[in-house]
């Protein structure tokens, strides 16, 4: 099942924001069936912002945040459903609940399926109130007796519904709960810290959430668990902030960076070991370069806003069609055998975090770093460090080489976007940028130069798109037949943001 | 879709100009393109038709062969034997693959043979190279000076390859040069200098002229069918014209396919550079999973409950190597639906339909033509998946290559063609 955190990241990442913030609403009911789903769409999500189709919702309940629990009635596990409706009151505020527990009321009503089972009936409307008038709902179950007229309802439930109503979160918002979370980052059991890390785990995976407060108390904790203990271990909360860190996004690697800079190979290295399932790396990291991709894409795409999910789709639909035309060349070039992988783009692995072991092998293996230079790119810090990781590797001339040395780093630098002189950092100046040289359109070579590749694309300018791509795929075979980059076994402390370094 | 006679046909009674000999490329990661010999069928076309204008109408030569035109159920073998036979002028699209897959350096060598048999004095003036794919500095393979000689105006040529010329526009005015003089060449020599058609050696016997020490990743083609003698026990439904004496003889398309279904399998995997071993999924002893490969499934294979549980044991726990294909034959009846269903069932409850590429396989196809398409990327799809997950053993090979499994090529292996035709 996993964490509410992992559960909410994982919805997130195979639908939208938007889903998350109908199951926002979602959460409100004690149970929901599709019907009452599908209203709540029809009533907030058939306007943009946020238009949902009616399969978004089947998606939300197939979803690992509900439960199905018999006669096509779905719950969502307590947790969950708290910071969902954190979610709701501060992206929505309190008028939307209100709306919501209205709708709630409305429903139950007029729904002939639910009238059948009093039990469930009664305790959505008592829910319902106690979201419009909490004081309310309590004198009611003060009053109702077990057994009395008209109820059909047990003790028991009667007892279940006052627990759930004394349960019941405040109407509190994100800002307020992450405060009070992060009072409680200084509690003095480990159960409670731990605890209050998770809660802001989960916080953070609200789309509306400001994360900065977040990772700040987060970065707190390990800073401050890090001068109350000199040993090399890091404590149990202190891994624990750092993995929620780390999962964060490149918006906090920096962050990540300098938590672990005192103990390189530390802390960082101890909690990616243990929170990834993967084979572990042969030894051999000659024979992994036999079959390692031959070329590394590195791009900033990810380094995009978290809103901007059109723009990002049409950016990787040129960014795939890039590294499919320049894989096809490639492989034609060098005579890859069936099977193999001429290149490897970051982000192709379906569900992988950033920072896996399959892209530490790829950088640590590629024969050839074809960087996809943008403003973006140099911003990243992660793109920083598969810069620096890559070229810690050694490079030698081919026993069979027939070219003369020379100075080869086997990194290709790209221009992606138009990039300006001054924006580039000092490192990537020190690498002598691709140029399509020899074509028999001078033009090519300078409309790649004022339009990187991305503009040619969008442009249109076919021609000259491809003859750049087979000059670059020539220019990759041609250092594979002439150089070897040494494999290299990368460790995690050997990520270091190479940009920074003006 | 052709049936035999066309089959026949196809192969020609008369010569032809040229034969034309490449290397497959495999198709990428995710397959998200179309065919990836594109560009070689599009030069296929305009060399024909270069040839087509020039040649001589006396001649009585067909202009050339392409094994993409070889019509999909025929015995692909003897088509291509015909052709390499019949063919006054042999075409090689020189590439890096060209020199280090292993089929495209038997037909070389079985042509040159063809040469020397037949007493041409010059062996190497029948070829009539192509550079295709820039070749690394230290190729020097027989022929290409000449080859390069053809567009000797074209620089170009030598520094992008053929293929390039034709990809790139601002390329295209010496891609045409190019391909007349290539054409002019080739009907210069057939029709002043006619060989007529003469013998040539066994191809799969014929060690590779450039690579010899070569050996081939195995891979491995096994096949879920029924066989003859166990139809009785069938429910009704199934055509027993699919049917062999065992179950790598299934045919499940009888009309259009000359040979086994697993022979179609064989000749892909051999294009994409794989020695193949096909087995019987119930062959005694016979261990899936230990290579990359292909199970090919019939249906009806699970119409009794016998093989139904046997297949579900010879499936669990199978590696991300080892891909399903349902084939649903025609003409597919409700009873043949409803045992595909159960096949999938057993495929999913045992794992099998993980990735795209699989589920691809689990859907199956209901016609050679998309079997044809398929195969190659399940193919492909299979090893990648031994190459990443596989067992790895340290190698001396040098880079680039493949790991290899020791052994020749395992053509003792390779079963003769089934030539299985039921009684009438």
């Amino acid at each position: 099942m996993g964490s509410p955190a992992d559960r909410l990241a994982e919805v997130r990442r195979n639908t939208s924001d938007a889903v998350i913030r109908l199951a926002y609403h979602a959460a409100l009911p004690v149970v929901i069936d599709a019907g009452l789903l599908n209203l709540l769409r029809v009533n907030f999500f058939l306007d943009p912002p946020d238009v949902l189709p009616f399969e978004a919702g089947a998606a939300l309940l197939l979803s690992s945040l509900f439960r199905e629990i018999g006669n096509d009635l779905y719950e969502i596990d307590p947790e969950v459903r708290n910071i969902l409706l954190i979610g709701l009151q501060t992206t929505y505020k309190s008028e939307r609940v209100r709306q919501v527990a209205q709708l709630l009321m409305h429903y139950t009503y007029s729904s002939p399926a639910w009238t059948v089972q009093p039990e469930l009936e009664r305790a959505q409307q008592l829910t319902a109130l106690s979201f419009v008038d909490p004081a309310r709902a309590r004198s009611w179950l003060d009053e109702a007796q077990p057994g009395a007229a008209g109820e059909a309802l047990s003790r028991e439930w009667f007892v279940a519904m006052r627990r759930r109503l004394e349960a019941q979160p405040r109407a509190s918002s994100a800002p307020d709960e992450v405060a009070r979370a992060a009072a409680q980052l200084r509690d003095r059991r480990l159960e409670g810290r731990l605890s209050a890390v998770h809660t802001l785990a989960a916080l953070a995976q609200l789309p509306d959430t400001n994360i900065d407060p977040i990772a700040g108390a987060l970065a707190g904790l390990v800073r401050l668990r890090r001068t109350e203990e000199s040993g090399e271990s890091l404590a149990e909360d202190a891994r624990a902030a750092l993995s929620v860190l780390l999962g964060l996004g490149e918006d906090y690697a920096d962050l990540v960076i300098s938590l672990s800079e005192r103990a390189p190979g530390g802390p960082v290295t101890a909690v990616l070991a243990t929170g990834e399932r993967s084979r572990p790396p042969p030894a051999d990291a000659e024979v992994l370069a036999e079959l390692a991709p031959l070329f590394f894409v590195s791009h900033a795409l990810q380094a995009l806003g978290r809103r901007e999910k059109d723009a990002r789709r049409e950016r990787s639909q040129s960014l795939l069609q890039f590294f499919d035309d320049l894989s096809e060349n490639v492989a034609d070039l060098v005579a890859l055998p069936t099977g193999r992988d001429p290149g490897f783009l970051e982000g192709t692995i379906p569900g992988g975090s950033r920072w896996t072991d399959e892209l530490l092998r790829a950088v640590g293996t590629c024969q050839a770093f074809v960087a996809l230079l943008s403003p973006q790119y140099f911003a990243s810090a992660w793109c920083g460090m598969e810069w620096n990781a890559f070229s810690l590797r050694e490079v030698v001339p081919r026993a069979q080489a027939s070219k003369g040395p020379g100075h080869q780093s086997g990194i290709v630098a790209v221009n992606w976007t138009p990039v300006q002189e001054k924006q580039i950092p000092r490192v990537v100046n020190a690498v002598q940028q691709f140029s399509p040289e020899g074509l028999p359109d001078p033009d090519i070579a300078r409309q790649y130069r004022s339009e990187g590749v991305l503009g040619l694309l969008r442009l249109g300018q076919n021609a000259a798109y491809e003859a750049v791509v087979w000059r670059l795929a020539q220019h990759i075979a041609d250092n594979y037949f002439n150089y070897q980059v040494k494999p290299r076994i990368l460790r995690r402390s050997d990520l270091r943001d190479a940009f920074q370094e003006r | 879709m052709a049936g035999r006679d066309s089959a026949r046909a196809g192969s020609g009674q008369g010569g032809r100009y040229f034969y034309l000999s490449y290397a497959h490329s495999a198709p990428l990661t995710g397959s998200r393109r179309a065919d990836p010999d594109r560009w070689v069928r599009r030069f296929f076309l305009d060399l024909r038709d270069a040839v087509a204008f020039r040649a001589s109408p006396k001649s009585g030569l067909a202009p050339g062969f392409f094994d993409q035109e070889v019509p999909l159920g025929s015995d692909w073998k003897a088509v291509r034997t015909q052709a390499l036979c019949s063919a006054e002028v042999f075409v090689p699209l020189y590439s890096p693959s060209y020199f280090a897959w292993s089929l495209p350096g038997r037909e070389w060598a079985c042509y040159r043979q063809r040469m020397i048999q037949a007493g041409v004095a010059d062996p190497l003036r029948r070829f009539v190279p192509v550079l295709w794919i820039p070749l690394p500095s230290d190729r020097d393979p027989p022929g290409l000076p000449q080859s390069l000689a053809v567009g000797a105006t074209e620089p170009a040529y030598a520094e992008n390859g053929m293929r390039a010329l034709l990809r790139l526009a601002p390329y295209h005015t010496s891609y045409r040069l190019i391909v007349d003089r290539l054409a002019a060449r080739i009907v210069d020599l057939a029709d002043n200098a006619p060989l007529g058609p003469s013998v040539v050696p066994d191809v799969d016997e014929t060690e590779s002229e450039f690579s010899p020490e070569a050996v081939a990743a195995v891979f491995s083609v096994t096949v879920a069918a029924p066989a003859r003698a166990g139809l009785s026990a069938l429910p009704r439904g199934f055509d027993p014209a699919c049917y062999g004496d065992r179950g790598i003889g299934w045919r499940p398309f009888p009309q259009e396919q000359e040979l086994s279904l697993a022979y179609y399998a064989t000749q892909v995997a051999e294009q994409l550079d794989f020695g193949v071993v096909v087995t019987d999924i119930e062959m005694p002893g016979h261990v899936l999973g230990h290579r990359p490969g292909v199970i090919l499934i019939d249906p009806w294979f699970v119409a009794h409950d016998q093989e139904r549980h046997a297949l579900r044991s010879h499936l669990y726990g199978l590696p991300s190597w080892v891909l399903p294909l349902i084939v649903l034959g025609s003409p597919g009846s409700a009873d043949a639906a409803s045992h595909a269903r159960r096949v999938r069932t057993i495929l999913l409850e045992a794992g099998m339909g993980n990735s795209e590429t699989a589920r691809r396989g689990v859907d199956g196809v209901s016609s050679l033509r998309e079997f044809f398409a398929l195969m190659p990327v399940l193919v492909a799809e299979a090893e990648r998946q031994y190459l990443r997950r596989g067992p790895m053993a340290p190698s001396t090979a040098r880079p680039g290559s493949r790991p290899r499994l020791a052994g020749s090529r395992p053509a003792g292996l390779i079963p003769q063609p089934h030539r299985e035709v039921p009684d009438a």
